[in-house]
């Protein structure tokens, strides 16, 4: 059940700053397209900057960068939104808790905040912490009396299980608008669109990307998601629907893997929550850049031809 | 007999809070309940792998067991655990200056070796993390070409952050000491594919495990903490 009073928080804003996630660019393009898009549909214009990085995540926790270097390339992303004046939406889990958490702890050590903005101000920026971070799931989930009039394509028939990524709910469990346990906001919105939501066994295990170890521990890795991949086909639903770009490559990709080297047949497509969004509201079919996905193709055509294109 | 005696320090719990910033509460709160070792998806697959018993050896001051396992580097850092922790343990963050402990003392370079490509040839150079590039060849037959589902979908063929986005963050790199860090790793190779010669491409699956870091000499590490878990382990026995 979500935190209702903490969706009631959440501001319904004219424009906001568009984080572009690295994998969602350059992976999962329809994720990007589809964000901006449906944000655009919904009544939220969607402001991008070409001078955000990637949100530098990855690096610092994979021991390759020095975590000194973490908080001022924070520090730097989020006063991109704030020169605007804005707050800022992403589309990955990842990116939300490395600027929320890191944000968060700049804005309660003054210490640490007045020696960011030192290295900050040599370049011309300044960081306050005036700007909050939002998940796009967030903002859907609070603008879903929106999305219930302006649905175009009902998700009629379609059978559609759900997976919430780890670094949404287990890492920020006391920002987060819902229980980490057992959530649920993504379930409604799929409801609400006209679908049909399909429970399985393993729905709050990590998808098994493990941060490194698919890089590392490739055999780990994989074990655990074809676990997961195994509860999924149990069930059978027509979509995964993911809110993270990287649970979406794996569970995409380990997929065909798994199927080349164990011989098995796992065929299901893998969404995310903007696309799906985007594909209920009319977003044109180019737009949600299917030709990227990996695994699961015949079984989205199926999908196609029950919504409508 | 796994530890010795001296192994064993009580100042190394007290030396490593300060570090920590703050980010981790205080680990001696740990009432060993387990939840944490219940729900981990490492653990799952490799029973080995127990953030109880690597807590208690922080707090029971068992430095070298923790740092010189391999279990230390099979954490999926999925948060599962302080989501569940009765007491609100980070143990994700005690991981990660863990590991930044572990290098320290020369141990688990050969997993990091494999991923200071994200940060020099991507992050630091283009200022995204993930590039276009793809390894495997039964995706890119799948896919083609990235930059043109991106024009399909409305998009600039290629993403791009301006040149004063990548010598901003090169500039954060260098004042904040990330420069040095990378160069302290020894930098890589940047080789291109298409010039590629057959010795280099011998190297570039996997990277060998340097003899010296720095100033500090790598070692292998160790399964401190019972049999290597794993179906590949599970067949072999």
């Amino acid at each position: 059940m979500p935190r209702l009073d903490k969706v009631a928080q959440i501001p319904k804003p004219e424009q906001i700053f568009f984080f572009k996630s690295c994998v969602a660019s350059n992976k999962y393009p329809g994720i990007e397209a589809c964000g901006t898009e449906s944000l655009r549909l919904l009544g939220v214009e969607p402001v991008e900057s070409e001078e955000q990085t990637c949100c530098g995540g990855f690096v610092t926790f994979a021991n390759v960068a020095a975590p000194t270097a973490s908080m001022p390339a924070v520090a730097r992303n989020l006063s991109l939104a704030e020169e605007k004046n804005l707050d800022t939406c992403v589309v990955c889990n990842g990116c939300w808790t490395f600027l929320n958490e890191f944000g968060h702890f700049m804005n309660h050590n003054e210490e640490v905040k007045a020696s960011v903005n030192m290295m900050l101000n040599m370049m011309g920026r300044s960081y306050e912490g005036s700007g909050q971070v939002f998940h796009i799931a967030e903002l859907f989930y609070r603008l879903k009396d929106d999305i219930a009039k302006k649905v175009k394509r009902p998700l009629a028939g379609v059978r559609a299980a759900t997976h919430y990524g780890c670094h949404y709910l287990g890492g920020g469990k006391y920002s987060a608008i819902d229980d980490a346990q057992m959530p649920s906001y993504m379930e409604e919105l799929i409801e609400l669109m006209g679908g049909t939501v399909v429970p399985y066994t393993a729905n709050r295990e990590c998808c098994g990307t493990g941060f490194t170890q698919i890089i590392n521990g490739k055999d780990l890795s994989l074990e655990h998601t074809q676990r997961k991949l195994d509860s999924v086909r149990e069930a059978d639903p027509d979509l995964l629907i993911v809110q993270c770009p990287y649970c979406h490559s794996q569970l995409d990709r380990v997929q065909q893997q798994l199927n080349f080297r164990q011989g098995t047949d796992y065929q299901t497509p893998v969404l995310h929550i903007a696309q799906l969004v985007g594909m209920a509201l009319g977003v044109p079919e180019g737009k949600l850049a299917f030709a990227a996905h990996i695994s699961g193709r015949k079984r989205l055509e199926e999908v196609w031809d029950r919504v409508g294109r | 007999m796994l530890e010795k005696v001296k192994d064993w320090s009580d100042e190394f719990y007290e030396s490593f809070k300060p570090i920590a910033m703050g980010f981790v509460n205080e680990a001696e709160k740990c009432l060993q309940c387990g939840k944490c070792t219940g729900q981990c998806p490492a653990a799952a697959v490799t029973p080995s792998y127990n953030p109880r018993k690597i807590i208690r050896d922080l707090v029971f001051g068992n430095v070298k067991r923790v740092l010189s396992s391999v279990e230390l580097w099979q954490c999926f850092f999925c948060s599962g655990c302080y989501s569940v922790c009765p007491m609100d343990i980070n143990f994700p963050f005690f991981v990660f200056m863990f590991r930044l402990a572990a290098m320290n003392e020369g141990y688990g370079w050969e997993d990091v070796k494999q991923l200071e490509g994200y940060a020099e040839k991507s992050y630091l150079k283009d200022g995204i993390t993930v590039s276009t590039f793809e390894r495997n060849p039964y995706v890119l037959d799948t896919v083609g070409d990235i930059g043109k589902i991106r024009a399909e979908a409305g998009l600039p063929p290629e993403r791009k952050v301006s040149a004063r986005g990548v010598a901003e963050i090169n500039m954060i790199s260098d004042l904040s000491g990330m420069t040095a860090f990378m160069k302290q790793i020894g930098g890589v190779e940047l080789l291109d594919c298409k010039s590629c010669t057959d010795e280099q491409a011998k190297r570039c699956k996997r990277k060998p495990m340097p003899s010296k870091v720095g100033k500090v000499k790598t070692h292998y590490r160790f399964y401190n903490y019972g049999e290597p878990g794993g179906k590949k382990h599970a067949q072999a026995g």
